[in-house]
């Protein structure tokens, strides 16, 4: 409790009993929900209306960038929560010891579960399947990887692993209204991990900066813009940084910063006169221990920046033709904008999470 | 449902010696320096001249709504009907820490093997004892019921601990009613200035918002 101003007659209860591990878990699974839903959104709204080979090679960049970024984030937020814990091992067993079902840690539990199986196979199959052989794209790194295990291993003639994997891909997945069902339940549970990552704080009550009108919307709207940006890094690294699918990503980002960005200004007016705690928080995030992380790292280089930047370079393809003379500065912008969202999006939850205090208690 | 039992601390009694708290980690035998099932922590008020201490000896609440119960995954947490203490089976506990954030009283202790610990209102002797005890009313009835070592050791009689209705038998009137306001199973008491009515207080307020 050394970082709190501790005032009289007030009994300060300790904190601190998650770490950086549950901060990188919690910004993890928002992420990964997020690039799932840009995926999806890629391959089921902008995919069909793409005109002309560059916009397809975009739409379908994006799709696979999600899917990958999705699996990649949920498993390392997987394993840097188990890290956390006393007994990781005995957690595995959940399916038979998580029994509260009206904890949100179990209910969590089970939308990572759904939400990793799908976001696996919509990966698998954006990979693998014969239309996928011999296609161009920094997003079939996997497929190459898998590629040289191929050539490494000593498999007898005419075995080939990325062959099996592709007539595997062939065969099970669905096409038209079918894939769309799949869609939409692995949204479903991508929306899941996304706001039950908030459900889960905003269940303690004794924490104010865990404020269940608040957070919830916090995390609704940065879970899907880390995941855009995430996705659209890929994107852009693929070549595809002056396309339109880039510019409409990148729009929808600057939506849910701009909502981000308010609801966590409300946030902060309710902490300025919410009781002890709730000041000490606003303290910590606005001129304390936290001021680098949050009002610095959060507000102004994770959302007003990125907003700002995004905004210039919109305004000038709108209006100007600068974005055709000066590609390479234009793809590098985009690039900046996405990483300072994935920035300020990690320290979002670690603010959260080492700025949170408890409600004292009053000793009048 | 059994008879409930419980805590009764009296502040003006407290003279801060920390007894309560190091009986309680010999009879436990808890791990040095960072686990504390019971503490004592002293609040100031106001500057000198006019300037006050109380002590305050803390530890579980056995709440009666015990949020570390609610949010628990496992269900290693449990509120027991039988006598109304909260227990920790650490058979089941995956040292996730949820319930360390929901206490309102800081009482979840988590010690090297990151497992959770706390008071048992000493059902019987060691981390995570007591999960599977004999009712305290039974074990009373047997005669052979514990008595805390906190209170044993405590040097003031700030400390009490038993059946509920006999603990409210010797609170102030104005104790009690805080008690039936907010059930946790501490009842706190003070005959002069020193009162922490804020302690359960605060914790109402909270819930209300």
């Amino acid at each position: 409790m050394s970082d709190i101003a501790t005032g009289s007659d007030l009994l300060w209860i300790a904190r601190g009993h998650w770490e950086i591990f549950i901060a990188t878990y919690l910004f993890l699974g928002g992420l990964s929900g997020g690039a799932y839903l840009t995926s999806v959104v890629s391959s089921e709204l902008f995919r069909p209306r793409a005109r002309g080979p560059d916009e397809i090679f975009a739409c379908e960049e994006t799709s696979r960038w999600g899917a990958i970024v999705g699996v990649l984030a949920i498993a390392v937020g997987g394993v840097a929560l188990l890290s956390h814990l006393g007994a990781p091992l005995r957690a595995l067993t959940f399916p038979v010891l998580f029994s509260n079902f009206g904890s949100w840690l179990v209910i969590g539990t089970w939308f990572i579960v759904l939400f990793a199986l799908f976001v696996t196979i919509e990966a698998f199959w954006l990979l693998f399947g014969e239309e996928h052989a011999g296609s161009e794209g920094l997003s079939y790194v996997p497929r190459w990887i898998v590629a040289r295990i191929d050539d490494a291993l000593p498999l007898p003639e005419g075995w080939s692993i990325v062959a099996a994997l592709d007539w595997l891909a062939d065969r099970l997945r669905p096409t038209g209204r079918a894939r769309r069902a799949v869609h939409a339940v692995g949204s479903v549970a991508a929306v899941g991990v996304i706001v039950y990552t908030a459900l889960l704080l905003t269940d303690v009550s004794v924490v104010p900066l865990w404020d269940r009108q608040y957070l919830p919307i916090v995390f609704l709207m940065s879970g899907p813009s880390t995941g855009i940006s995430a996705a659209l890094l890929g994107t852009v690294a693929s070549g595809g940084g002056l396309s339109r699918t880039n510019h409409l990503f990148c729009l929808a980002d600057d939506a849910l910063i701009a909502v981000e960005t308010v609801t966590l200004v409300g946030l902060l007016v309710a902490l300025s006169s919410g009781g002890p705690a709730a000041e000490q928080s606003y303290e910590l995030l606005l001129s304390g221990a936290y001021f680098p992380h949050f009002a610095v790292g959060v507000l102004a280089l994770g959302l007003v920046v990125p907003f700002g930047l995004s905004m210039t370079m919109t305004g000038l393809v709108r209006f100007t033709d600068v974005e055709h003379r000066w590609g390479s500065a234009f793809t590098g912008g985009f690039a900046l904008k996405y990483v300072l969202v994935l920035a300020g999006g990690f320290l979002l939850r670690y603010a959260l999470l080492f700025g949170a205090v408890k409600q004292p208690l009053g000793v009048p | 449902m059994g008879e409930q039992w419980g805590f009764y601390f009296d502040p003006d009694s407290c003279m801060g010696c920390n007894a309560c708290a190091i009986a309680c980690k010999n009879r436990h035998d808890t791990d040095a320096g960072h686990v504390d099932w019971r503490r004592v922590e002293t609040v100031s008020e106001g500057e000198f001249p006019d300037y006050e201490e109380t002590n305050v000896s803390l530890s579980c609440m056995h709440c009666e709504d015990a949020p570390c119960e609610e949010v628990c995954p496992t269900g290693a947490i449990e509120k027991r009907e039988s006598d109304g203490i909260v227990t920790i089976d650490r058979e089941k506990c995956i040292g996730c820490g949820y319930c360390g954030w929901a206490c309102p009283y800081g009482a979840p202790q988590y010690g090297d093997d990151g497992l959770m610990q706390k008071c048992n209102l000493c059902l019987d002797k060691g981390p995570g004892s007591g999960a599977d005890a004999p009712s305290k009313n039974e074990q009373q009835a047997d005669g052979e019921a514990l008595e805390p070592a906190c209170v044993d050791e405590c040097v003031g009689d700030a400390l009490d601990a038993g059946p509920v209705g006999e603990l409210l038998d010797k609170a102030s009137q104005e104790a009690a009613e805080r008690f039936e306001q907010n059930r946790t199973n501490v009842i706190i008491d003070s005959t002069g200035e020193n009162s922490v009515t804020g302690m359960q207080g605060v914790r109402q307020a909270t819930e209300d918002s």
